[in-house]
């Protein structure tokens, strides 16, 4: 029989032979396929949830920093209230500032309201001409009694309007007696300010409040913005309810043993290689060190920038269990004849030695970055605060020392010149993701200590884009180091 | 199918694992299917290239194996004729693993010695090299079958 028949044989046997697989295969598969898709489902849930969480707390965080605006705008404006009270109030009873209701009964402050309406309402119309008639008896309304009777008679302003209306009267209904005093106050200089039997002495002191009057009027009316009160609430250093705003400048030093994982992608048929370069190639470690500026932008929210030097260690271990030396061993006699010449004989000789060889190579991949990092900080600064911090990694150059194995499986010096083999990398990785979660623990009036899990991911491979095979690598550490704040200012981001 | 998963695997366990991953991924890529050319050949395309992963990851040697003699190359057709498609199976089996492989890709898939050598990356000589021991180690091995089988 020939090798043509004898093939044909075997494959006219095994071609169409089937032994048919058993049900518990099938249900296997079925269930592998199951869980499979489960697995997708539930990773985009999980998905859906982050992105939903983080939109939240975005919403959330601007909210908050909003209304925090508002509110410390609002006690900016009351700060001087106490002492006006006293200026402007006749009746400065201290019973009478616990029952505004009988304060506002004074034939005083009524005098006050009457004589002011309409004055209030040709200043209203003056700034923004668009408001109609609603809106000039709002401010009637909370000339006559801010308190009480705002909400209940802007029935036809938006419902935005009727929102932050909502909004002010709640914090005028939480507000101490006194200070509902103050707000009469207020109006009553509003009065006075536009009225010309006032000497510019009395107008002068007057004229903060009034504008704040006006503010507030406007506010209430819905047609002003928080953030464009005529206050300047903006004002650098300007104190708020809790305490002296932040602004911290640190220099943060650090240092980070790092584990790196590597990862290769390529086709089916370099997989042999791959294994290959997986067994020689190991004892991945690394450390990192750097130095960064962080300026914080918010009460909570830092931006860092700085240097970072980051080196990965690996060691390529190679066995040649075949390794053969060839050794020439030369040997010289020297032989004095009876007639007294002398004679060198001159003998080489060579042997082969067939061995084990065990090659070492340690390699060194160094890579210097610039990271920018945005930062949220919680958490009580005097005792322990945290700090959840992401952001890019700009790669300036890496560089590197060692060899790789080539397709041959023999080593090859690792360059940053152009090419396709394996040892073609380049000199440069591009951008990165950094993410990493600080805790500081302060050591000092400006010192604090911190530890930094921290991990990162490099968006481009080490090799170059025309490699067949493609190595990254990412890494993973523990960033431990001082902080230094050269402004000694009290943080109030607790 | 599972067949084709034999005749790659070590063992029958090996076997039904190669031929679950080959399904999931026939399942997942279902929508590639073009219907161009058998359904069946699309599947076993599938089947083979996960065997062949699956010989990859255990660092498969292309070993050679001295045959104890050539002298089966003159077996007489009648020799085959009781042989069962088990037996035949079980031969293959037997096989080293670089004979095996070669064998099965060459003779029963049908891929040249040009495809085998950039799907094993070895050279095609190796791969001609090794059809040819894997064919007259199988004959011998006939051989001596015939020969137990005739005492």
């Amino acid at each position: 029989m020939t090798d043509q028949m004898f093939d044909d044989f075997v494959k006219g046997k095994l071609e169409h032979y089937d032994s048919g697989a058993p049900m518990h295969v099938w249900e296997r598969i079925r269930e592998k396929e199951k869980d499979d898709r489960k697995g997708f489902f539930f990773f985009r849930r999980f998905l859906l949830a982050g992105i939903l969480l983080l939109t939240l707390t975005g919403i959330g965080y601007f909210t908050a920093k909003q209304m925090k605006k508002t509110d410390s705008a609002n006690a900016d404006q009351q700060l001087p209230a106490p002492s006006t009270a006293s200026q402007h109030n006749p009746t400065n009873d201290p019973n009478q500032q616990n029952n505004p209701v009988a304060h506002n009964g004074t034939p005083v402050s009524n005098a006050a309201t009457a004589t002011n309406s309409s004055t209030v309402n040709d200043q209203h119309t003056a700034v923004i001409p668009t408001t109609n008639n609603n809106n000039e008896s709002t401010v009637h309304n909370t000339e006559s009694d801010l308190t009480t009777n705002t909400v209940r008679t802007n029935e036809p302003v938006s419902s935005k309007n009727k929102i932050i209306n909502k909004r002010l009267f709640n914090r005028t209904s939480k507000q101490k007696p006194g200070k509902q005093i103050n707000q009469q106050s207020a109006k009553d200089d509003l009065a006075a300010n536009n009225d010309p039997s006032v000497t510019n002495q009395q107008t002068q002191p007057q004229y903060k409040r009034l504008d704040l009057a006006t503010a507030l009027i406007k506010f209430a009316a819905g047609n002003l913005h928080p953030a464009s009160i005529p206050y300047n609430v903006k004002q650098p250093g300007c104190p708020t309810v809790n305490g002296p705003r932040r602004n911290d400048l640190y220099i943060e030093v650090y240092g980070s043993p790092d584990y790196t994982l590597r990862t290769f992608t390529s086709t089916s048929l370099y997989d042999n290689y791959v294994n290959e370069r997986r067994t020689v190639e190991n004892n991945r470690n690394g450390f990192s060190a750097g130095v960064r500026i962080a300026k914080n932008i918010g009460e909570k929210v830092l931006i860092k920038g700085g240097v970072n030097y980051s080196q990965i260690n690996e060691r390529l271990h190679l066995i040649n269990y075949n390794e053969k030396q060839l050794t020439q061993v030369i040997t010289i006699r020297t032989v004095i004849r009876a007639p007294g010449d002398t004679l060198f004989i001159r003998d080489t000789t060579y042997f082969e030695q067939t061995g084990t060889r065990y090659r070492t190579t340690y390699n060194r991949y160094r890579f210097i970055d610039i990271p920018v990092i945005f930062s949220y900080e919680f958490g009580n600064p005097e005792i322990l605060s945290f700090s959840v911090n992401a952001g890019p990694v700009f790669n300036i150059t890496s560089f590197y020392k060692g060899s790789v194995l080539d397709t041959a499986y023999s080593p090859v010096q690792i360059s940053t010149s152009k090419g396709n083999g394996p040892n073609n990398w380049r000199s440069n990785i591009g951008v990165g993701v950094f993410a990493s979660f600080s805790i500081y623990k302060p050591v000092g009036n400006n010192l604090q200590l911190f530890a930094e899990p921290y991990f990162r991911y490099n968006l481009r491979p080490v090799t170059q884009s025309s490699n067949f095979v493609v190595q990254r690598y990412s890494v993973s550490g523990m960033q431990l180091g001082l902080r230094y704040n050269f402004h000694n200012g009290r943080q109030r981001y607790r | 199918m599972l067949t084709v998963c034999l005749r790659y695997a070590t063992d029958r366990m090996e076997a039904e694992d190669i031929l679950q991953d080959a399904f999931i991924k026939v399942y997942r890529n279902i929508s590639q299917f073009k219907f161009e050319g058998s359904f069946e050949g699309w599947i076993r395309r599938i089947v083979v290239n996960t065997a062949l992963k699956y010989c990859q990851k255990k660092k498969m040697k292309f070993d050679e194996v001295k045959p104890e003699s050539n002298q089966a190359g003159g077996l007489e057709p009648s020799a085959y004729n009781h042989l069962s498609e088990a037996e035949l199976m079980k031969l293959i089996h037997q096989l080293p693993d670089g004979y095996k492989l070669v064998f099965n890709l060459h003779i029963i898939e049908g891929y040249s010695h040009e495809e085998i050598a950039e799907m094993l990356n070895i050279k095609d000589s190796t791969s001609r090299s090794q059809l040819v021991k894997a064919r007259r180690y199988l004959q011998n091995e006939i051989l001596k079958m015939q020969k137990s089988i005739a005492v």
